[in-house]
């Protein structure tokens, strides 16, 4: 759903002043790239910020994803949605509306919550300076070189544990700490290029390591068309902390951040991200896009997200299209 | 997963046309919704693909042409069906503006220079959070007496235009919204105002 926001996106280009262009310092405003998509996010129900690996269980520093299964015994994974039903909270996310502003209108502040922004989607706070010692309480995206986690049964069992696969996102400066995923930045025909390349991710697996790509090809200019990956390491972890059930697409709020006096240009920078970012879509699904279970004896838990696995750590375990029409 | 931007958002206008007399009294002729042709969804898609233009001023409807014949009004109109085509016809005395460039018609640019008038800064007023309105005046000494091959032409179609997306030189303006109305004689007695809302 495109939201309210998008349409006042489209105000605002239809009425950028036509005589900035002739102040040398502010014709930098008028770049095309300002006003285009430049982030992907990821969010879930409001409640399961209470749940899953946001559960504080003991010992609570040790930097270890834990979360108990409440599933089938014998499986070897976790289900976000047996966490729900055995607890019996409202596992769904609100239903996307117009005036949303934000994937999740409604508290999405963890039980560890000291310093947490509410952002109403998943962060990214291992590359936080404050908060990346509860990274492991805040969720929802592993560390570069890989996160440990660890599944109990409900009598305390230890099911399975290991060491996520490190995450391309933050391996390669993709996200920064609020949870924003950003757009390849490099000229259309390269990202063309790369758009092309990646549907052939076994000979071209790093094709889709750069960010978010978009293409003007086959269908354009009736059709934009938006590729990322979900990769392991960020897929295990997105699991353990109660799923994916939102993906939301923004812009830059250029109105924000001159009236917080930055200006452009508005470079990715994930560690100091001065980007203030404005919801222009939001899709909203009612099954869980990390969902998994185990198949053959396998745990796909242990197959798709763990080091070690032999699944290569750069190979996403989801590919998502998303397809803008115009025409 | 698929969104369609246009439907969606339901993109859509407004057109009010009043005369002006010079007692300052005003007549409204037309008060109606207008058509959102592809064209739009063709200037965004290149907005938003990074395939055109550098220059988000380049992406502004800015412009507009006026006919003195009617098209079928539909998604799928690229072009008036009889626009203007001299500056004189615009009213060498007049205060419009008036520009010549290309046009995009079917995502591709037809070297045919055409005239335009040029929507001032001021004349473009955000209504509010999703609206901007687009206020064209055609003054006293605009667009009089208008002829054609066949004699006498009158005042039928009109058209905003999105300034020049593919940054293409000349310009090469697309059509984004168009309206056909009940035959207008412009003369010397009134000047005409189109006000124009495109709620996004």
């Amino acid at each position: 759903m495109f939201v309210d926001k998008a349409g006042e996106h489209l105000a605002d280009i239809m009425t950028v002043n036509r005589s900035l262009s002739a102040i040398p310092s502010a014709s930098s405003i008028l770049d095309t790239s300002n006003y285009t998509f430049q982030a992907i996010s990821y969010g879930k129900d409001a409640a399961g910020f209470k749940y899953h690996a946001h559960t504080i269980l003991t010992p609570s520093g040790d930097g270890i994803i834990k979360v108990i299964s409440y599933g089938n015994k014998s499986a070897s994974n976790y289900s976000p949605s047996a966490t729900a039903a055995y607890l019996n909270y409202n596992q769904y996310p609100s239903s996307p509306k117009p005036t949303d502003t934000r994937l999740e209108p409604n508290s999405t502040a963890p039980n560890y919550s000291s310093g947490v922004p509410d952002l109403g989607q998943y962060l990214n706070p291992t590359i936080h300076p404050q908060l990346s010692s509860m990274a492991h309480l805040i969720g929802g995206i592993p560390s570069a070189g890989g996160s440990k986690y660890q599944i109990f049964d409900t009598s305390n069992n230890l099911i399975l544990s290991g060491v996520l696969l490190g995450s391309i996102y933050n391996l390669s400066g993709l996200m920064d700490s609020s949870g924003f995923l950003n757009f390849v930045q490099a000229p259309l025909d390269i990202q063309q290029f790369l758009y092309t390349y990646s549907e052939d991710l076994n000979t071209y697996p790093d094709s889709i390591c750069l960010g978010v790509i978009r293409s003007a090809e086959s269908n354009f200019p009736s059709e934009v068309s938006l590729k990322w990956g979900l990769f392991g390491g960020e897929c295990g972890a997105l699991s353990l902390f109660g799923g994916v059930y939102h993906i939301g697409l923004w812009c830059l709020d250029i109105k924000q951040m001159l009236k917080e006096g930055n200006s452009p240009p508005y470079s990715f920078n994930p560690l100091n991200n001065k980007r203030r970012y404005k919801l222009f879509a939001k899709k909203t699904f009612n099954k869980d896009l990390t969902f998994n279970e185990d198949e053959f004896g396998l745990s796909s838990f242990k197959v798709l997200f763990q080091d070690g696995s032999g699944w290569d750590f750069a190979l996403p375990v989801i590919v998502l299209k998303w397809n803008i029409k115009f025409v | 997963m698929e969104l369609n931007l246009l439907e969606q958002l339901d993109v859509n206008g407004h057109l009010t046309i009043s005369k002006l007399y010079r007692d300052g009294s005003e007549e409204i002729v037309f008060d109606d919704h207008n058509i959102i042709v592809s064209g739009m969804g063709v200037a965004l898609a290149h907005l938003f693909a990074l395939s055109g233009s550098n220059s988000i001023l380049d992406y502004q409807i800015d412009r507009f042409q006026i006919g003195t014949s009617a098209n079928a009004e539909s998604v799928s109109t690229t072009m008036l069906s009889l626009p203007i085509g001299v500056v004189s016809s615009y009213g060498l005395n007049s205060n419009v503006i008036t520009a010549s460039g290309y046009q995009i018609v079917n995502n591709s640019v037809v070297n045919n220079s055409k005239i335009y008038g040029i929507i001032p800064q001021h004349h473009i007023t955000r209504v509010d959070a999703n609206t901007v309105r687009y206020t064209i005046v055609l003054d006293e000494f605009a667009c009089n007496n208008l002829t054609d091959i066949s004699g006498d032409a009158n005042i039928r179609e009109v058209g905003l235009f999105i300034k020049n997306i593919k940054n293409n030189n000349p310009v090469a303006p697309i059509l984004v919204a168009y309206r056909v109305f009940s035959p207008i004689r412009k003369t010397t007695d009134f000047a005409l105002i189109f006000r124009w809302s495109i709620n996004f």
